[in-house]
């Protein structure tokens, strides 16, 4: 399995646990049509839209990785499943759907049929510009590799089966 | 909420698929079983292949229904559209 270290530096290039804190670990990435559902795009005479770019932050409290839902829904995806999901209001059902989601600076692409539409709306990682999150980085990412999170360190790594 | 008449048709016939089918994965389009699969993707692929780019359900059949945590979500950190 291919693996990613992510160190964490200060204004002084050295090693910081408290910007770690601040930002948390995540990743560029991208978000695609599944190749199956392409290819019946394609068959159909559709025209395949382009993916959605934006972070990835690895979330390990999350069951499954939740997806902006209008990316998911501009990607032309259709839900694949119903759960139910807590919310500050209480339960809500929310949909699932199948997604590609492409780490561009490693080039790894990892498939999930089960990936969740939320409104991540106005959430971004601190930064000059802040960047937007497009997506929490759930348990069903995960299972898929290791992840060691080094707060006194300053540093995350990260190694997963990709396609 | 989408797949309406999916979750109403898998409800309605969990108990025979509990019997027959237990862990595996169920593709329902409308209100019929169109298939039953050892794994998710078997499920997935075949209903693109079958029915194309639409909305339909794949579900593990399962005691319980699938319960999904998100701490996030929960505490209103994030939010889910209502």
């Amino acid at each position: 399995m291919p693996i990613h270290n992510q160190l964490i530096h200060d204004e002084n290039n050295n090693l910081s646990p408290a910007a770690l804190r601040v930002v948390g670990a995540f990743f560029s990435i991208e978000i695609h049509v599944p190749p199956q559902i392409a290819e019946a795009m394609v068959a159909s005479g559709q025209t395949v839209p382009n993916c959605s770019t934006g972070i990835g932050l690895i979330d390990t409290g999350a069951t499954l990785t939740c997806i902006h839902e209008d990316i998911l829904t501009g990607l032309g995806l259709n839900p694949v499943d119903v759960v139910g999901a807590g919310t500050a209001n209480g339960p809500t059902q929310r949909n699932v759907y199948p997604a590609r989601i492409v780490f561009p600076t490693k080039g790894w692409t990892l498939d999930l049929g089960r990936a969740l539409g939320v409104n991540l709306s106005g959430q971004t990682v601190p930064g000059d510009p802040p960047q937007p999150i497009i997506a929490l980085l759930g348990r069903n990412l995960l299972e898929r590799g290791v992840f060691i999170y080094n707060g006194v360190g300053g540093f995350w790594t990260i190694s997963l089966e990709v396609n | 909420m989408e797949l309406k008449e999916e979750l109403e048709y898998f409800v309605s016939v969990k108990e025979d698929l509990l019997k027959h089918h237990r862990n595996q994965y169920v593709l329902i389009k409308g209100k019929g079983l169109v298939g039953t699969y050892s794994t998710f993707e078997e499920a997935f692929n075949d209903g693109v292949k079958q029915l194309g780019n639409v909305p339909f359900l794949v579900r593990q059949v399962q005691e319980k229904d699938e319960v999904v945590q998100f701490p996030a979500l929960a505490v209103g950190a994030i939010n889910a559209h209502s």
